[in-house]
């Protein structure tokens, strides 16, 4: 995958919407570990 | 029907610059105002049984709050959701390609197809013969209508998914269309290939109950029943899924002229969505009976995260076009200055946002919580499985098609929108209230609420169940919710049918219109000039 | 543009798109092993099924509740309110001993089962009708019991106190009064 090659570091065109995504992907292992601790806290199933 | 008998069946649309055929046009018209008519029952039988599971006000009794469940499921998720998309796939194979829509009367069929197997359901459901939800797992027995008006309502629409591709295919026979398709009409014709696959599940589950039901086979094993109806049942959710990314991209795209960065990622996203999707389903059969380990694990997540990294794609993907044009427009200070500067009080844009922030925030992570094998132990069968899906379905799927509503009622339909200022709050409050009702029933069902449960305090019980106070807060939760996002739709309705039929008529310019490209002759083919 | 053809969409990607691509597919394997993981930490669901039907599944039921079922001190088999119309109380045999079997059937699971904490027991579980649901409340735990599935669990109590069973799956037809929504069951925990 080629990168544009002019010297300077390749420049973000959406930012605001990384920050975002990130956001989103910070919520989503938050809750999703919040669950397994909890189902930790149950009777063990075996 | 000639070439040139059909140029003539053409308007111009004055926004856009697109060619509606006329008989195409007509089409759109019975599926989306058919959509709307099942959504209002559908959103009347919603506020009833929300209303119910407040305790404090437990509005139905007993047989009522069951049959409305059953009615409200099939209604919502099977014939406004459906409907719907009958009209889009048509605009995206018509209008977006320019194209002739071949096989007008073979689209009516279709549509008689499908409307009478909705009413012969609705009637069935509503006299009490069909008591057995949406799902209708057997040992529950339906009478035969149900499991026949279903299949018939199926069969149109598979029908209807045919004739999308063949009108692909003559758009580029015909030269109607040349080069790469665009990008919402890929999207949705990832969601008609993912339709086959559904139908024909549904038909596996559907057919062999219909005939257990009239008694020419005389069991039907409840695991297989099971398996093949959410084979059908999830993969439906991942049509809607498809459907509503496409419609993203086009309400970012009519709304601030957004254009996806590079579509390359965006194509393999909804390729991602068709790998995934027939395998998935299973986080449906998560704790149920004789399924191994492995399968489970691997089912449910080995391709289906294949389907949620599309998302992830799409879920940066869009942002990232509505910021690259609105920071082309000048809005370029700080990190967010193009968002706060965005078009807000358009329906369209506003409806796009809470959209993706409710089905990707809530709705998705929910969902992918929920079908991890060893949590689904924590949540089968109770409130937090309907709160999930309405936050996707609801909050996502229903409030972007509400969005593109408003564009559909004067660019396809040509009327101008009764009630536009309302329009410009109705995204706002209905996605409160859903946010508020999904919210309480989460919550509610992590303390233990059961789903498709008229009376959580038990009174007729001969043990009492003494469940957390804070669930009865909750269950209000749900109630006042629903009441909010009711009265949300409620306007919805009323701007669309008003608009439809009240509204000015747009006039649009009646231009003969004929295939632009070279139609590929067949010999030119075989020499390999072409 | 998503309205129109592409003139020419296979471009390289930009550098934060491959960055979130690489997160995103991250992020998927993540959850994904997380799975087999909680194999290894014993959270699983059951698999152990064996096939049945209602009637036999009924009668070994019956013959495990006649077998088990606590008598008080003049002889008098117990039920959970004392009364004889009541659900049957059973002391439950812990694995070593012998197999539980817990019967749903519209509009009760029967019988209720009296364990100690700490042991081991397996549980049958099946259905004699309809589909039903099993959570165990407060802690919330769901299985589903199917007609004509044996499907058996094995559990270890680790904490006393009186448990409730309530069915989570729709369970009735038509004109059924007093149906799914009052099927109830009970699991006690002694020390």
């Amino acid at each position: 995958m080629s990168n544009q090659t002019n010297g300077q570091k390749e420049k973000m065109h959406a930012p605001g919407s990384f920050v975002l995504a990130l956001i989103f992907l910070a919520w989503f292992a938050i809750v999703y570990f919040t669950q397994w601790i909890a189902l930790s806290k149950n009777w063990v199933v075996y | 029907m000639s070439i040139a008998d059909v140029t003539n069946q053409f308007r111009t649309c004055p926004t856009t610059g697109l060619h509606v055929h006329l008989p195409a046009q007509r089409l759109i018209w019975i599926n989306a105002v058919s959509a709307v008519v099942f959504l209002l029952v559908g959103g009347v039988m919603a506020i009833l049984i929300a209303l119910t599971r407040w305790p404090a006000v437990h509005l139905l009794p007993q047989d009522l709050f069951y049959r409305f469940i059953t009615a409200h499921g099939i209604n919502m998720l099977v014939f406004w959701i459906v409907f719907f998309e009958m009209a889009g796939i048509i605009f995206a194979a018509q209008t977006i390609l320019g194209s002739r829509y071949p096989g007008i009367k073979f689209g009516w069929f279709n549509y008689i197809l499908m409307i009478s197997g909705a009413i012969m359901v609705e009637v069935v459901v509503f006299m009490g013969k069909a008591d057995v939800m949406f799902t209708a797992y057997p040992p529950l027995k339906a009478n035969p209508v149900f499991y026949l008006g279903i299949i018939l309502f199926a069969v149109g629409a598979l029908f209807n998914c045919f004739q999308f591709i063949y009108a692909l295919i003559i758009a580029k026979r015909e030269g109607w269309h040349k080069g790469s398709l665009p990008l919402f009409t890929y999207g949705i014709l990832t969601a008609v290939i993912i339709a086959i696959f559904t139908l024909v599940s549904g038909a596996a589950a559907f057919i062999p109950a219909f005939l257990w039901s009239i008694g020419v086979i005389p069991h039907i094993d409840p695991e297989y029943y099971r398996i093949a109806f959410w084979g059908f049942g999830h993969s439906a959710q991942q049509i809607n899924l498809a459907a509503m990314v496409a419609i993203w991209y086009m309400l970012a795209n009519l709304t601030t002229g957004a254009q996806p960065v590079n579509q390359r990622m965006c194509r393999w996203a909804f390729v991602l969505y068709l790998l995934g999707i027939n395998l998935g389903s299973i986080h449906h059969n998560l704790v149920d009976p004789g399924l191994s380990a492995t399968y489970r694990i691997f089912n449910t997540s080995y391709l289906f995260y294949a389907a949620t990294i599309g998302s992830m794609i799409h879920a940066f993907s869009i942002p990232a076009a509505v910021e690259t044009a609105q920071r082309a427009k000048g809005f370029t200070r700080g990190l967010f200055q193009w968002l706060t500067n965005a078009p807000w009080g358009q329906p369209g844009f506003s409806g796009l946002v809470l959209s993706m922030v409710i089905f990707g925030f809530f709705g998705g992570v929910t969902g992918i919580i929920l079908s991890v094998e060893q949590l689904n132990m924590l949540s089968h069968n109770n409130l937090r499985v309907p709160g999930h899906f309405h936050m996707t379905v609801v909050g996502g799927t229903s409030l972007a098609f509400m969005a593109l509503t408003y564009y559909v009622i004067p660019l396809v339909l040509q009327r101008k929108l009764i009630g536009a200022k309302w329009a410009k709050y109705q995204p706002y409050i209905f996605a409160i209230g859903v946010m508020m009702f999904s919210t309480g029933m989460h919550f509610a069902g992590v303390m233990g609420a059961p789903r498709r449960h008229w009376d959580v305090t038990f009174q007729n019980a001969v043990i009492q169940v003494p469940f957390d106070p804070a669930m009865y807060t909750f269950l209000g939760l749900v109630g006042v919710g629903a009441v909010v996002a009711f009265t949300g739709l409620l306007i919805f309705i009323g701007i669309a049918v008003l608009s439809v039929f009240f509204g000015e008529k747009i006039p649009s310019k009646m231009e003969p219109h004929s295939p632009p490209h070279e139609v590929l002759p067949a010999a030119a083919i075989a020499k390999g000039t072409v | 543009m998503p309205l129109s053809t592409p003139k020419n969409w296979w471009q390289p990607f930009n550098k934060e798109e491959r960055i979130w691509l690489y997160i995103s597919i991250l992020w998927g394997i993540i959850m994904f092993v997380m799975m087999p993981l909680g194999h290894f930490w014993n959270q699983n669901v059951s698999s152990e099924t064996y096939k049945t039907n209602p009637e036999e599944f009924g009668q070994i039921a019956q013959k495990f509740i006649d077998r088990y079922q606590r008598k008080d001190a003049k002889g008098v088999p117990v039920t959970h309110n004392g009364k004889p119309q009541g659900i049957p109380l059973v002391d439950a045999p812990s694995k070593e001993t012998g197999d539980v079997f817990l019967v749903a059937q519209a509009w009760q699971f029967r019988p209720v089962l009296v364990m100690k904490k700490n042991k081991t027991y397996r549980i049958h579980m099946s259905s004699l009708d309809y589909q039903h649901g099993f959570s165990l409340q407060p802690q919330n735990l769901n299985l589903q019991i199917l007609p004509y599935y044996d499907f058996v669990i094995t559990m270890s109590p680790n904490e006393t106190g009186k448990f409730f069973l309530i069915c989570n799956e729709y369970c009735m037809f038509a004109g059924e009064k007093f149906g799914h929504d009052s099927m109830v069951g009970q699991v006690i925990v002694e020390d």
